[in-house]
């Protein structure tokens, strides 16, 4: 065979060239590959059930995770939170509401924009902030689609009373709801869901979503549930039914 | 010549004399009216005093990162496990750590009993 000069060339720039496409392709393609197998903790949340002067979640979490309470709206600290709206196309509709938290992305705007990884997922999914690897930037409360962060303008001490299980954050964190990762290592739901269903209706359903056996993925079976802004491809672990 | 080795024995002597000052306290580490802990409950640490001493700070720091991060429970090799032992926090992280001059900021968030 004859192999001389220009051969060469044209297979050394198609190696190349293929040699850089490559990762490029296969990364683009990445997002359709399939959802993480194992563990996935999530929630499904019926807003049907959720009735609008409810604030059990709230603070059951408030005194589960001693979220300290600023009386200055701008940076009081919510790590869930009631959101009210009324259905579209109803006239004279009744306000409603549904909790809203950290929704422990599969896909995490948060985690990939912290500059020194202080903000990262758990192999079980839930998104967790290292406040001592915390540098205080901010950069993931601006990346936050749902707008689940907030930072710690000031410095609240422990104190008496405080639940000794979770240890409060010192100024210049930036901290949002964990799931009660320490309640769920401890094999129980988090505060929020457990105060709904002995204080409340119950609307809010926790458990794994990967594992064909739970409540909550059977009712992500039914087609019902939904995420809040699935477009912008985080794929949240918190799913909404009648919304 | 006396004089001369005098001297070099004098200078040397001037030179050792922090450590000898101090005696056998300098090799374990201990200062002059350096504090006494307590035993704490069971009468024995998960690894020895003197290690302790040196390398509690890198072992809470490791175990931090182990449990915070990959999910792997610090145990009594943890700051819960200090506090297990040691109820409280005055008699024994702070009596050391005032006394060196060090202020770690595990308090400022961490709930430790004083």
């Amino acid at each position: 065979m004859d192999f001389d000069r220009r051969d060469f060339l044209k297979i050394g720039a198609a190696v190349t060239a293929g040699a850089a496409i490559g990762p490029v392709a296969s990364a683009m393609t990445g997002a359709e590959e399939g959802k993480r197998t194992g563990k996935r903790w999530g929630m499904v949340i019926d807003a049907d059930k959720c009735s609008a002067d409810c604030t059990a979640c709230v603070d059951a979490c408030r005194t589960e995770n001693n979220v300290p309470h600023f009386d200055d709206p701008k940076l009081d600290i919510q790590w869930i939170r009631k959101i009210a709206f009324r259905p579209k196309g109803i006239e004279g509709a009744a306000e409603r509401t549904f909790p809203a938290m950290c929704f422990h992305c599969e896909n995490p705007p948060c985690a990939h924009v912290c500059p020194v990884a202080a903000t990262f997922v758990r192999p079980d999914g839930i998104v967790q902030v290292d406040k001592h690897r915390c540098i205080g930037c901010r950069y993931c409360i601006i990346a936050c689609p749902y707008k689940a962060r907030s930072f710690v303008s000031s410095h609240v001490a422990p104190k008496e009373g405080d639940n000794t299980d979770v240890p409060v954050r010192t100024h210049g964190v930036v901290e949002k709801c964990t799931l009660c990762a320490h309640r769920i290592d401890k094999g129980e739901e988090p505060a929020c869901v457990e105060a709904c269903r002995k204080n409340a209706t119950g609307a809010m359903v926790f458990g794994d979503l990967n594992d064909p056996v739970t409540e909550a993925s059977a009712l992500l079976r039914t087609g019902k549930a939904r995420q809040l802004r699935a477009d912008l491809g985080c794929e949240p672990g918190v799913y909404y039914m009648g919304l | 010549m006396n004089k001369g080795l005098l001297a070099v024995a004098l200078f040397f002597a001037v030179l050792a004399f922090p450590l000898i000052y101090n005696g056998a306290s300098a090799v374990t580490g201990m200062g002059k009216g350096s504090p006494v802990l307590e035993k704490g409950k069971g009468g024995k640490c998960v690894k020895e005093t003197d290690w302790m001493r040196r390398n509690h700070m890198n072992m809470l720091k490791h175990t931090r990162d182990d449990s915070v991060r990959d999910g792997v429970p610090a145990g009594e090799s943890g700051l819960a496990g200090c506090v297990s032992c040691h109820p409280k926090r005055g008699e024994f992280c702070d009596s050391c750590h005032s006394f060196v001059g060090a202020s770690p900021e595990c308090w400022r968030c961490h709930h430790y009993p004083v």
